[in-house]
């Protein structure tokens, strides 16, 4: 009998690629070649399974590919290739890196950025200047310090070292203070070296530690960029190997590329930037920590909190921040001692997700605030952004959408208009990642726009008259609302129209045109779910001293933006039928 | 929308387990492979580093680098009392720049080239304790080795104090209970089956205390005693080393009934405890359990490791995962589960947790 030519499979012609991203969930994303660019097919997603009772990561990264299998159908068969690239805030953070060093500052820069796009972030620094170590610093109290900070990386960045002595006292302090006096802790250690080190040194440091010695000296006077990244590159590999997969990688990882988070979102801000030569920050928040990502003139810069801390992992967010301070942004009643207990709970279980929306608020609260440390980080305030990319767990899930543009304004604090979109299908990274491991795709496909921020720069006296805004979209009415200083306001319009938005600063806030004129936005905008959100809280945020006045404001930002849940008084109780 | 949801994670296994024991110290392995060991007998001595103090010889003795062994008064790897002169320093009338031992140890290195001296605390090797019964399956000098024995291992939220040896012991309700915990013996690992209170330890004699199992202690509590929140230095300040597994976490929350079994089928019988800080790490490890202890049903047996009904036993009716607003409006896959006092509910998958192997 001859088969019905609707019976028989359908070669397929796909190219999936997969990438991981591993936080307190682990995802595994699949992209197909679509109208010849790789586009998102699904995510599956699975609990890790690192720890107690089964310490097998594989159990876990085997059901985020079973569930995406499934997820996928007969879009899997024959089977699932291995994933390309693996990233995320367990496995891919920015590592904490202390830095000896007596480069000048062009080299510096240039090292930081060496530092970032192979996965460290500089924790700390000392200045070695142009004389040996011990002449500037107290040779204990360095010890001391690495042992307080225990970075996972110390590096000794040194141009010229006369008859070695900075690095023999670099090399001993670490042998005979540091080594065995801290549980567990031993660092990986770079040397980028202007000389010829005495080998007798090396072999000592490599003896007691992970070590790579690169010869900095390139040809000219430039230092060898190419060669020290290759060494960080190492040192990440091997860190991460050993702190996130205790030794033993996965089976099911076996050939995959680690991508450090923070050179994930760094691809994926320069691919976003490019496209509009836009001013721009990517920002991750997930229970360990907080990024950002900044593109601007043609630079990357990144900024993190959390984590990592005193040679542990960070579990959340909201243990690491001042709970007194956090409180000041959540309009319950609630006391330290019940959100220091809500954060405990959260670290044991981060894969947990909030129930209530006071859990909620506190997410909400200790996102921003980590993610405006991760900012001052950076070491100066954001120059004007055009856009804002919000990914990470904490920010794709959300219970409602403009709750991530919240925790972006209140974080980031942008002036003028601000564009805000938001990663839905949480695979910025997984993107980032693939990018950075050599495969070409166009990040972003799942970014949605949220919402666009109007905002005054500058201090007003509470209560005055401080922005008006009209909103005049196609076939409506125009809208207009006039805010007054300390306080937020949305408008939402019917979604199938763009609409221009115009604002009238008091004399003394700025939107972008100088300190009370007025500005149109050029762009037409869409409401997207988050609508246009008008802040007139200025820039610093203004705080009412009274603590009931404060209450009062912080419900009125989070009321007016509709970015706070409606309370719900148990547990949803099921239908009986 | 029907979803399928994230399978619940399991908090139990029952069989071969194998447990890595890593040094945190440098230190000597004791066993060698395939070597069978006991629950808590040394499997390493290690030797923490005491504390350090450095200086820089060459500057404090204005000699150079080469020639500091001759300032020192006190030789290489030679014990010295707290308070002995290590070496004297060239200084002024009005500032002594000498350098003392400020506690017993010795030198440790002296260096040529960079003109710096070691003094190092002594301390004394510190056995480590095997947290399995079973035999030694893999080892790597001067790094770890690997138990596999036969138990098995509940995986609790928050742990405390380190590690803990004994035969389990069931208490009941509050300090009331009288536990045959006085006079000589062994000591045990104390089960509270409800939220801790901390004076109900003073009940007991610490020497008869290897650790402590209990489903919660309340924030209120700890900040009674430590004014402070809910952290883990806070409970370091109430309990010192002493170790400690919260199996639900911060809260009132009692412990499930499916857990309350298996430890009282193990009462008398040997486990250690993992009282580690590390998120995952911490965890109960009963030794050679009986099988039976599991209850032979159909039932799915699964608690809420979140929010407000946190540690609450329910069991999964057999209904597909929908898809739901959480009470914060989060849409994720809930599963629908019945609780024996609350009747029936939808809970997030994510929020739930096996408690059967």
């Amino acid at each position: 009998m001859a088969a019905d030519p609707t019976d028989t499979h359908t070669p397929r012609t796909s190219r999936l690629v997969l990438a991981a991203d591993i936080g307190p969930t682990i995802r595994a994303a699949a992209f197909d070649d679509i109208d010849s660019s790789l586009r998102l097919l699904r995510v599956g997603e699975s609990i890790p399974t690192g720890g107690s009772p089964h310490f097998d990561p594989e159990i876990g990264i085997a059901a985020a590919l079973s569930d995406l299998d499934g997820a996928l159908g007969a879009y899997a068969d024959p089977g699932l290739p291995t994933p390309a690239a693996i990233t995320g805030s367990r496995i891919g953070a920015a590592l904490p890196a202390l830095v000896f060093t007596n480069f000048p500052e062009p080299e510096l820069v240039q090292l930081e950025a060496l530092l970032r796009a192979n996965g460290f972030a500089i924790a700390g620094r000392v200045e070695i200047g142009s004389r040996r170590l011990l002449d500037r610093h107290d040779p204990e109290a360095l010890a001391r310090q690495i042992l307080e900070m225990c970075p996972r990386l110390v590096m000794l960045a040194l141009g010229d070292d006369t008859g070695w002595e900075s690095l023999a006292a670099f090399s001993e302090l670490l042998r005979f203070a540091v080594r065995g006096r801290a549980p567990g802790y031993s660092p990986a250690v770079a040397i980028l070296y202007g000389e010829h080190p005495d080998q007798s040194i090396v072999n000592a440091l490599n003896d007691a530690f992970i070590t790579r010695v690169v010869d900095i000296r390139g040809p000219g006077d430039g230092f060898n960029v190419q060669a020290a990244g290759g060494a960080l590159a190492d040192l990440h590999g091997a860190l991460v190997e050993q702190l996130a997969f205790n030794g033993l990688r996965p089976k099911s990882l076996s050939t995959s590329r680690v991508v450090p988070l923070n050179a994930a979102l760094g691809r994926v801000a320069r691919s976003l930037a490019a496209d509009g030569d836009l001013t721009l920050a990517v920002i991750h928040v997930e229970a360990p920590g907080a990024m950002i990502v900044l593109s601007h003139q043609g630079t990357i810069r990144t900024g993190v909190f959390g984590y990592h801390r005193a040679g542990a992992t960070v579990e959340h967010i909201g243990l690491e921040l001042d709970l007194e301070e956090l409180l000041h942004w959540v309009p319950f009643d609630i006391t330290e001692a019940e959100a220091g207990a809500y954060f405990i709970n959260r670290a044991a279980r981060p894969w947990t997700v909030p129930e209530t929306t006071i859990e909620a608020a506190l997410e909400q609260a200790a996102s921003h605030m980590a993610l405006r440390q991760a900012v001052q980080y950076l070491g100066e305030e954001l120059p004007p952004l055009d856009l804002i990319a919000c990914t990470g767990r904490n920010l794709t899930g959300a219970p409602r959408p403009v709750q991530a543009a919240l925790i972006a304004i209140n974080a980031c604090l942008p002036g003028g208009y601000c564009q805000i979109a938001l990663d839905r299908t949480g695979a910025l990274p997984a993107e980032g990642a693939l990018l950075a491991a050599g495969i070409d795709l166009q990040p972003g496909g799942g970014l949605v726009h949220l919402s666009t921020l109007i905002a005054g720069v500058g201090l007003d006296r509470p209560g005055r008259p401080a922005l008006a805004v009209e909103l005049r979209a196609d076939e409506s009415e125009p809208i207009q609302r006039q805010v007054n200083f300390g306080s937020m306001d949305r408008i939402m319009w019917d979604a199938a129209n763009l609409g221009t938005v115009r604002g009238w600063p008091s004399g003394k806030l700025d939107i972008g045109g100088g300190h009370g004129r007025a500005t149109t936005l050029r762009t037409r905008i869409a409401p997207g779910s988050g609508g246009l959100i008008i802040d007139a809280r200025g820039r610093p945020i203004a705080w009412p001293e009274d603590v009931t006045h404060r209450r009062a404001a912080v419900l009125q930002w989070s009321q007016s933006t509709d970015s706070q849940s409606a309370p719900s008084p148990e547990l949803e109780p099921a239908d009986e039928n | 929308m029907k979803t399928d949801p994230t399978a619940p994670r399991a908090t139990v296994t029952i069989g071969k387990l194998r447990r890595r024991h890593t040094l945190p110290f440098p230190g000597e392995i004791l066993v060698k492979l395939g070597d069978t060991v006991e629950l808590g007998t040394p499997w390493a001595r290690c030797t923490p580093g005491g504390r350090t103090s450095v200086r820089d010889l060459a500057g404090l003795s204005r000699l150079s680098a080469a020639r500091i062994g001759e300032a020192l008064l006190s030789r290489e790897r030679e014990g010295v009392p707290t308070g002995d002169l290590l070496a004297r320093g060239r200084g002024t009338l009005l500032r002594r720049r000498d350098w003392t031992a400020a506690w017993p140890g010795a030198v440790t290195y002296v260096s040529k080239i960079s003109g710096l001296a070691f003094f190092a605390e002594s301390t004394d090797p510190a056995p480590l304790y095997c947290r399995l019964h079973g035999s030694v399956v893999e080892i790597e000098k001067d790094k770890h080795i690997v138990i596999e024995g036969d138990a098995a291992a509940i995986a609790v939220a928050l742990g405390h104090g380190g590690l803990g040896f004994g035969n389990i012991l069931v208490a009941g309700e509050g300090p009331q209970t009288s536990l045959p915990v006085t006079g000589e013996g062994e000591a045990s690992l104390i089960v509270f089956t409800e939220s801790l209170r901390f004076d109900w330890l003073t009940a007991f004699p610490r020497d008869r205390l290897a650790g402590v199992i209990a489903p919660s202690v309340m924030a209120s509590e700890i900040k009674s005693r430590t004014g402070s929140p809910p952290t883990h230095s806070a409970l370091a300040e109430i309990l010192g080393e002493f170790p400690l597994l919260l199996t639900e976490g911060i809260g009132n929350a009692s412990m499930p009934g499916a857990l309350q079994r298996r430890l009282r089928a193990h009462e008398g019988r040997p486990a250690s405890l993992v009282g580690s800080a590390l998120p995952g790490r911490a965890e109960i490890l009963l030794i050679q359990p009986d099988e039976a202890a599991a209850v032979d049903d159909d039932e799915v047996r699964l608690r809420i490791g979140a929010g407000r009904f946190l540690g609450s036993e329910v069991s999964l009716l057999p209904d597909e995962s929908l898809s739901r607003h959480t009470g914060a409006g989060l849409l994720t896959p809930h599963l629908e589960v019945r609780s024996g006092d609350r009747g029936r509910l939808h809970v997030p998958g994510l929020n739930l947790e096996r408690l059967d192997p």
